[in-house]
């Protein structure tokens, strides 16, 4: 399947989804007032994959702000994960914050409590 | 003196002294859209840079006034002062005496929203900052699982991001409507 790059703007994410490779990465700042129409077909192709496909998911997230509105497509794509994790299958999250950004390390902090059943690390700083 | 009587030059100085009183950064009054949101907080960035802002407290700051704008967004009511443009409103943002920042938010509703509105935010208020985070999890999750509305998330973010400390207040406008104001202050 052909991999999906939607570069970031002022507002939206970069969305790079590396399907064959097994590699989501979101990263950047999410504020769009309207994420259902941002995120909506990403979702939609990234969800028929996963159902279709079976190999190892590594998704790795690099936010630097989101707002509540991201906050809900990032839960759909982690009970995604969780969801395959239980079935059996290979996945895992990397969930970056910056040094000092407390808000998003405690988000997801509070992320990875709720998807227990699925292997979720949060790592200091979203530098490469 | 009437605002109608006043030279352009009296009501403009008029202005000035009352948003250098309110030690505002940053003050946008009418239609709210995201290219404005984009544009204001790229301002508001600039300008808690250069003010030495601590970069946490930068993006607590930015957080509020994104969650405010939108909320704005979805739900205000402008029949009257802005005919077509029915999501408008009034955001400010300043320092506090007490070397704090504030944002300050208003924007109309119909009198029938108010007592949803009271109790959804008069809940938060005062609850810390673990609560909230863990309060935020709940409704995101929850939400997903009952594919209900998610209601509330936005208001559980900008009081996560003030720490509970906001206040709010409803002001008679006319027979239907208020003129709700949501204020919240973040430290230093």
């Amino acid at each position: 399947m052909s991999p999906l790059l939607i570069r970031a703007t002022d507002r939206t994410p970069c969305l790079e989804f590396d399907y064959d490779a097994g590699q989501l990465r979101i990263s950047g700042e999410s504020y769009p007032e309207d994420a259902n129409a941002f995120f909506e077909a990403p979702l939609t192709a990234l969800f028929e994959w996963m159902d279709s496909s079976s190999g190892p998911v590594h998704a790795d997230f690099r936010l630097v702000y989101l707002n509540s509105s991201t906050a809900k497509f990032i839960v759909k794509i982690l009970m995604k994960l969780e969801a395959a994790s239980v079935a059996g299958r290979d996945c895992a999250v990397s969930w970056r914050h910056d040094v000092d950004d407390h808000n998003i390390r405690e988000l997801g902090e509070e992320f990875r409590e709720r998807v227990g059943r699925l292997r979720f690390e949060v790592v200091e700083s979203v530098a490469d | 003196m009437d605002a109608s009587t006043q030279s352009p030059a009296e009501r403009a100085f008029l202005l000035r002294d009352a948003l250098v009183q309110g030690e505002a950064l940053a003050s946008y009054c009418g239609p709210m859209n995201d290219d404005l949101l984009a544009g204001m907080g790229s301002m508001l960035r600039d300008n808690l840079s250069r003010l030495g802002i601590h970069p946490r407290v930068a993006r607590a700051v930015f957080a509020i006034l994104v969650e405010q704008v939108q909320n704005v967004m979805r739900y205000s009511q402008e029949p009257v002062q802005f005919p077509g443009h029915p999501r408008a409103g009034l955001v400010q943002i300043g320092r506090t005496g007490r070397g704090g920042l504030y944002v300050s938010c208003s924007n109309l509703v119909d009198d029938t929203a108010v007592p949803d509105l009271r109790e959804t935010i008069g809940r938060l208020r005062g609850l810390d900052r673990r609560v909230l985070t863990a309060l935020m999890g709940d409704v995101l999750f929850d939400d997903e699982r009952e594919d209900t509305r998610g209601a509330g998330v936005g208001w559980i973010t900008i009081a996560r991001e003030a720490n509970g400390q906001f206040d709010f207040d409803f002001f008679p406008v006319g027979s239907s409507y208020f003129n709700f104001t949501a204020y919240l202050e973040s430290a230093a």
